[in-house]
């Protein structure tokens, strides 16, 4: 082979070995500049969640006539992390927010009525419920359950605050005036709903 | 002998008893009623009429009896200001419970067990356009008994704010805003109201600014996590922004920033914040100043007209 063959070999050897290397970098679609075939993107989605736990419940309060009994207390404990907070309420079951009692022979059915001020009195049959929020006390006042469809809220949180999560225990305590009512057993029922706030 | 029978004979006994302890221990309830978590808390869809749509929601166990729970669909509204749930009021934003079925209405689950809830909203052809809402709940009456005074039914539900496709209004305005311009404790709180006259939701962006008036320092801000309000159809928003950190004293220039539909508001004000204490403090002070004051003119007119009379 002579040099001026030679010479040529060696610069077609080059040009195909800079084919080689060029040719993968031609694949890169206009606009990547930076794109890398290493790169991985990770995304890690936290699911959003609301819990609720009701403890208190299946307490039986046992009084005599003419007395007040606060005993009976229930703990609601609610954890979420939505950013826009939750809301929880207590409302009755019915349109009818009075403890239900025993029905005489003429068919009267004896209930204790819902506290039409602030205040238990012993002498008065009444019933109501009082709210301690995290982080306080119960108040003086005695609030009846409301009706259903005018649900109470007894807590919220609204959100964003500082990126953190809620969890936190509300306590609900009930307050029952028995007068002179006949003895037997008088019964409601209440709902508490935890939801999450639409937005605020 | 007699001894080392004796102790046998206690360490027996001893033994006996603990073991009775463990085995026969009484299993106190622990009054505990229903616990749940589900899983979205919110979902915010798009739905076209005449077409269905199928999700699920994840509702789990997290207490440590089995979970005997019931799915229901109830509407979802608000009253109007403070924007206090309603499950029970039917309306023409709440047609979406008409629409909506689960795959499974009674559920029973051990401890610790979730369980997908599949539901389906088949929109039928002829529904308004716009926002519909409702309410999924997992409802239980778990830990409840007969014999108790107040029974109790738990409930927790996933809002479902929906949007029919069609002829969408976005309509509404700022009704008004409020800052008080004197308090005597903190915080220093910004109000607002807001109203949606249109069919589907909107959403107001607030930020609030706060600056030494003295100095022009910037005291607070959160522009750089503006808050949002969302504003239902057909109702009215309350709002308010409050620098929950506000010094108990100070003078601040407040500016109150709402971005709503089309429109922007910016509302300024001075703020004086004064304990009453502080008040009290500072007219006590005055008022004995003035008291001085007149003493000594008085003494020193006193002075001046005895001296002239005693010539």
């Amino acid at each position: 082979m002579n040099k001026s063959t030679k010479a040529l070999a060696i610069l077609g050897a080059v040009a195909v070995s800079n084919g080689a290397m060029i040719a993968p970098l031609s694949s890169y679609a206009e606009g990547d500049v930076n794109q890398s075939d290493n790169d991985a993107v990770i995304t890690v989605h936290i699911n959003e969640s609301l819990s609720m736990t009701v403890t208190g419940t299946g307490t039986t309060v046992s009084m005599a006539n003419n007395a007040i009994n606060e005993s009976l207390e229930h703990s609601i404990n609610v954890a979420t992390n939505n950013p826009d907070g939750y809301v929880l309420t207590l409302v009755d079951k019915d349109e009818d927010n009075s403890l239900v009692g025993p029905t005489l022979s003429d068919a009267t059915t004896i209930k204790i009525p819902a506290v039409s001020g602030t205040s238990l009195e012993a002498t008065t049959p009444a019933w109501g419920y009082k709210v301690k929020e995290p982080g306080s006390s119960y108040g003086d006042n005695w609030s009846a359950v409301p009706v259903a469809g005018s649900p109470a809220i007894i807590r919220t949180q609204n959100g964003p605050v500082d990126n953190s999560s809620f969890n936190e225990t509300t306590k609900v305590k009930f307050g029952f005036a028995s007068g002179d009512v006949a003895s037997g057993s008088y019964t409601d029922t209440i709902t508490y709903t935890a939801t999450g706030n639409i937005g605020s | 002998m007699e001894f080392s029978k004796i102790r046998s004979a206690s360490i027996t006994a001893l033994c006996s008893l603990l073991i009775s302890l463990f085995c026969f221990t009484p299993a106190f309830a622990d009054n505990r009623g229903a616990s749940m978590e589900i899983s979205p808390v919110t979902k915010s869809i798009k739905l076209t009429p005449g077409l269905s749509y199928s999700d699920s929601m994840m509702v789990k166990n997290i207490g440590t009896t089995p979970l005997n729970f019931s799915m229901q669909v109830a509407p979802y509204q608000v009253t109007n200001g403070d924007y206090n749930p309603l499950y029970t009021t039917n309306n023409n934003w709440t047609q979406i419970t008409n629409w909506i079925t689960t795959s499974q209405d009674t559920y029973i689950l051990e401890p610790g067990a979730s369980q997908d809830i599949n539901y389906t909203i088949d929109v039928p052809l002829d529904v308004p356009s716009g926002g519909q809402f409702a309410v999924l709940l997992a409802t239980s009456d778990d830990g409840t008994k007969n014999s108790d005074m107040v029974k109790v039914v738990s409930n927790i539900g996933m809002i479902i704010s929906a949007e029919v496709s069609g002829d969408t209004r976005e309509e509404g305005e700022i009704l008004s805003k409020d800052i008080p311009g004197f308090l005597l404790q903190p915080p220093i709180v910004a109000n607002f109201s807001l109203s949606n006259t249109g069919n589907i939701n909107a959403t107001a962006t607030c930020t609030m600014r706060i600056t030494n008036f003295f100095n022009g320092s910037e005291a607070y801000s959160n522009v750089d996590s503006s808050q949002k309000f969302v504003v239902m159809p057909d109702t009215i928003r309350n709002g308010s922004l409050s620098w929950d950190s506000s010094p108990f004293l100070g003078v601040f220039r407040v500016n109150l920033a709402i971005e709503y539909l089309n429109d922007t508001a910016n509302y300024s004000k001075l703020v004086i914040l004064c304990p009453l204490w502080f008040i009290v403090l500072f007219a006590s002070i005055i008022t004995l100043a003035l008291i001085i004051i007149v003493f000594k003119f008085k003494k020193r007119h006193y002075r001046s007209t005895k001296k002239k009379f005693s010539f």
